[in-house]
C-alpha cells in the first residue's frame, strides 16, 4: 500500500495468519454509513488522503496532518502489542497465504483475533477505492458481531466500531451516544488512549513540543446509553477535555475524575448521583481547567432548601443583595412569630424561621468567602468578560465550542467550603463504631435532605491506639490486594473466613474495577486505605464559570473518606488549594 | 502474683515461640486486651500469658512488630506505612482480624 508500510515489515511472525479470507470479502458489502454525519467527508481512503495543500504551514493544518499519520501510527503500534502474528499489508498477507509456512505453527493460543485488531485490519486490507463511510455501515457491524470473538461484547464491538471510525476520520470527538451501551470495557477505551500517546513512539522521536502540537483534545460524549459504571482507562485518559457522562445510570463517580486535569467540561446530569467526589474539587480553581460542570438533574443530597429564591447572581454584589433579601425575609418572619406565638398552627412557622435562618447562613458564609477574596484581587475585571460572553454559550454535548484555544480561561472559579455533616467512624475491619451514624454512602435513597454543619470541627474518639497508624488489618488488606487477584485471595482464604472480611473484600474489588487499584486515596492526608476508617459529606459552592446560578445548585455535595479516625479532626480543606497550586508548578 | 498486673505479657504462637511485649502495647489489640482484662476472669488475665493456637509464630512476631509500631506513633500524624512481606499477608490478614487490630 505505502512505502512506510513495506518498509516496515515484521521478521517473518511465527504464529499462522489470523485473519481469515472471507472476512476480507464480507467487508467489500458494506455501502452506507450509520454514522453518516461523522463519515461524510471523505470519498477517499482519509488515511491516505490530505486535504491540506502542502504549502499550507500554518499550525492548524500541521497538527491535523500529523494526526492522520498519528492515527495510522495506533494502528502499527497495535501491531506491536499484539506480536508477530498479525498482517501488515494485503500483499504479504497473499505472500503469506502462499508460503504455507506459517500456517503450519500449533500456536492455537493466538488463533482468535481481539476485536481491536480484527477492526484494524479491516480498514487496513480494504481495497483501495473502499471508502471510510464502509468501515461504519450498520450492515458490516451486524454481520461482522455475528463472526467477532465470544468474549467481546455487543456493547463493546459497537463502541469498538463507532470509535475506529473516528480515529479513522482523524476526529478528536469520540461520540459514542446513544448506541444503548451498558457497558464498556477497558480494552475498548485502551485504543483510545493509545492513540494519544503514539506520537511518543513513532519513528522520529518527538521533542516534547512536537508532542504538544501532536496531542489531540480528546472529546468523549457517551450520553444517553444505559451505563451503571465506568471503566477505569476512562480515567487514563488524560488528554480528554470534554466528558459528557449525561442521561446514563451512574450511582457514584469516583474520585479518580482527578487524574483527568485537562478536563474543561464535564456534564453529569440526568444519572443517579446523589454525591461527587471531593477530589473533583482539584479540577476546578487554580491546578482545574475544568469551566463547565453540568450536575443537574441528579438525586444529590441537599444541606439547604431555598424557597425564597430560586437563583442568585454569584459575585459580591449578587451575593450580598441576596443576603440582606433573606434577611428582610427572616425579620418579617420573626416579626410573624411574635405575634402568632399563641396560635396553634405556629409549627409551619418555626420550621420556616429555622429554613430562613440556616439559607441566610450559608448564603452570608459564601459572601464573605467572595467577600476576602475579592480584597485579594482574584474578583475583578473578569466578571464582565464572564458576563458577556460566558453564560450566552451553554453546555451542550454537540455543539460543544471549547477546544484549545479556550483552555485558559481569564476567569479562575476556586470552590468554596461551606458545611460538613457530621463524620460517620467506622472501626478497623470496616464496621460502624460505636456511636457514629450511618454513613451518607448507606442511606436509604428517599434521604435527600442530609444537614450540615458551618462548623466542621469533630471531636476525637476516646482511644489508647493511635489514631493515625493503618490498621494491621489494612496494611494486610492493601499487601493482599497489590500482589493477588480479587479470585487467588478468596482461593487461599479458609472456608471460615468471616462474612465482614469476605465484605471487605468484594467492596475493594467492587473498587477496583471503577479505580484500577482497590486501593483509595485518603481524601485528608492522601495515604492509601482499602478499609475506609471515616465519612461524610461537605457542601462546597462550586460553579465554575457560571454567573447566574441556579439555588440547587449553589452549593454541592461532596464525599469525603478519610483513612484513619484521626484524618477527620484535620480533613486540611483549605489544602485543596496547596495541592492544586503545588500541581500547577 | 494472681492479681497482679505485669509490665509484660507473654504472647505464645501455635507452635510455641513466646513474645514478650508491654502490656500497653499488647493491649492495642482488642481480643488481647479483653484476654488480660483483670476482671474478665480469664485465666489468661491471671498468668499474663495468652496462647494463640490459630497463629504461627512467623505470623505472631509480625504481630508483635505492628503493636509497638501502632504504640510508637500514638501521638504522630505522619506515620509510615510498616512493612508487610507479601508472602504473609493472607495469614496476617486472619490474625489482625482474629485481634482487632
Ligand atoms: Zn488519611
Amino acid at each position: 500500500m505505502s512505502q512506510e508500510q513495506d518498509h516496515d515489515l515484521p521478521e517473518p511472525p511465527s504464529s499462522p495468519p489470523f485473519f481469515p479470507q472471507h472476512s476480507l470479502s464480507f467487508r467489500k458489502k458494506r455501502s452506507h454509513s450509520i454514522y453518516s454525519e461523522a463519515a461524510h467527508t471523505s470519498s477517499d481512503p482519509p488515511v491516505f488522503s490530505s486535504d491540506d495543500p502542502p504549502e499550507a504551514e500554518g499550525l492548524e493544518n500541521y497538527a491535523a496532518h500529523r494526526k492522520k499519520r498519528k492515527y495510522r501510527g495506533t494502528w502499527w503500534s497495535h501491531e506491536l502489542v499484539v506480536g508477530t502474528r498479525n498482517i501488515k499489508t494485503k500483499g504479504e498477507l497473499s505472500r503469506n497465504v502462499d508460503s504455507g509456512v506459517w500456517l503450519a505453527s500449533d500456536d492455537t493460543q493466538d488463533s482468535l483475533p481481539d476485536a481491536t485488531t480484527l477492526l484494524n485490519h479491516g480498514v487496513q486490507h480494504e481495497d483501495p477505492y473502499s471508502t471510510i463511510e464502509e468501515c461504519a455501515d450498520e450492515e458490516a457491524v451486524n454481520i461482522t458481531s455475528s463472526i467477532a470473538p465470544s468474549y467481546i461484547s455487543q456493547d463493546d464491538f459497537i463502541a469498538q466500531q463507532a470509535i475506529e471510525c473516528y480515529l479513522e476520520l482523524g476526529d478528536e470527538r469520540i461520540d459514542l451516544s446513544d448506541l444503548s451501551l451498558s457497558s464498556i470495557s477497558n480494552a475498548t477505551l485502551k485504543s483510545l488512549h493509545s492513540l494519544i500517546r503514539n506520537p511518543r513512539i513513532t519513528n522520529e522521536a518527538p521533542s516534547p513540543e512536537h508532542y504538544e502540537s501532536l496531542t489531540p483534545f480528546l472529546q468523549l460524549f457517551l450520553s444517553r446509553n444505559a451505563l451503571r459504571t465506568l471503566p477505569f482507562e476512562l480515567w487514563n485518559l488524560q488528554n480528554l477535555s470534554v466528558l459528557s457522562l449525561r442521561n446514563n445510570k451512574l450511582t457514584e463517580l469516583p474520585s479518580c475524575i482527578a487524574k483527568l486535569h485537562n478536563l474543561i467540561e464535564l456534564n453529569l446530569a440526568g444519572n443517579r448521583l446523589r454525591w461527587l467526589p471531593w477530589e473533583l474539587l482539584r479540577l476546578v480553581g487554580p491546578g482545574g481547567k475544568l469551566r463547565r460542570l453540568n450536575v443537574r438533574p441528579n438525586p444529590l443530597f441537599e444541606g439547604i432548601e431555598f424557597e425564597e429564591v430560586s437563583t442568585v447572581i454569584v459575585d459580591i454584589t449578587g451575593m450580598t443583595s441576596t443576603v440582606d433579601y433573606l434577611k428582610d425575609k427572616l425579620d418579617i418572619a420573626r416579626q410573624e412569630s411574635v405575634n402568632h406565638r399563641q396560635l396553634v398552627s405556629s409549627d409551619n412557622l418555626t420550621e420556616r424561621l429555622e429554613k430562613l435562618e440556616k439559607q441566610c447562613a450559608w448564603t452570608e458564609k459564601l459572601c464573605n468567602v467572595f467577600r476576602s477574596r475579592g480584597e485579594k484581587g482574584l474578583f475583578d475585571s473578569a466578571y464582565s468578560a464572564v458576563r458577556h460572553c460566558g453564560e450566552s454559550s451553554s453546555f451542550q454535548d454537540r455543539v460543544s465550542t471549547v477546544g484549545p484555544a479556550q483552555t485558559h480561561a481569564p476567569y479562575n472559579y476556586h470552590p468554596a467550603f461551606i458545611a460538613s455533616t457530621p463524620v460517620t467512624f467506622f472501626r478497623f475491619d470496616g464496621t460502624l463504631a460505636p456511636y457514629s451514624q450511618t454513613p451518607p454512602t448507606a442511606l436509604p435513597l428517599d434521604v435527600r435532605h442530609l444537614p450540615a454543619s458551618l462548623l466542621g470541627s469533630v471531636a476525637p474518639p476516646p482511644t489508647t491506639a493511635s489514631i493515625y497508624a493503618p490498621s494491621l488489618l489494612d496494611l494486610a488488606f492493601r499487601v493482599s490486594t497489590q500482589h493477588l487477584s480479587h479470585a487467588q485471595i478468596l482461593s487461599l482464604l479458609p472456608s471460615d473466613t468471616p462474612l465482614h472480611l469476605l465484605q471487605v473484600l468484594d467492596a475493594a474489588e467492587n473498587v477496583r474495577k471503577t479505580n484500577g487499584s482497590a486501593q483509595q486515596d485518603c481524601s485528608a492526608c492522601g495515604r492509601p486505605f482499602v478499609i475506609a476508617r471515616t465519612e461524610w459529606i461537605e457542601y462546597w459552592h462550586c460553579a465554575p464559570d457560571t454567573f447566574c446560578c441556579p439555588t440547587d445548585e449553589l452549593f454541592l455535595p461532596f464525599l469525603r473518606r478519610g483513612c484513619s479516625w484521626g484524618c477527620a479532626f484535620d480533613p486540611a480543606t483549605d489544602e485543596l488549594y496547596g495541592h492544586s497550586e503545588l500541581a500547577d508548578n | 502474683m494472681a492479681d497482679q498486673q505485669t509490665e509484660y505479657v507473654t504472647l505464645v504462637s501455635s507452635d510455641g515461640f513466646e513474645f514478650k511485649v508491654l502490656r500497653s502495647a499488647a493491649c492495642l489489640a482488642g481480643a488481647i486486651k479483653r484476654m488480660l482484662d483483670p476482671t474478665s476472669n480469664f485465666a489468661e488475665a491471671v498468668s499474663n500469658r495468652c496462647v494463640f493456637e490459630n497463629i504461627n509464630g512467623v505470623v505472631l512476631e509480625k504481630v508483635c512488630e505492628y503493636l509497638y509500631y501502632n504504640e510508637k506513633h500514638k501521638e504522630s500524624k505522619d506515620v509510615p506505612d510498616m512493612d508487610i512481606p507479601p508472602e504473609l499477608c493472607l495469614e496476617l490478614l486472619m490474625a489482625a482480624d482474629y485481634l482487632d487490630v
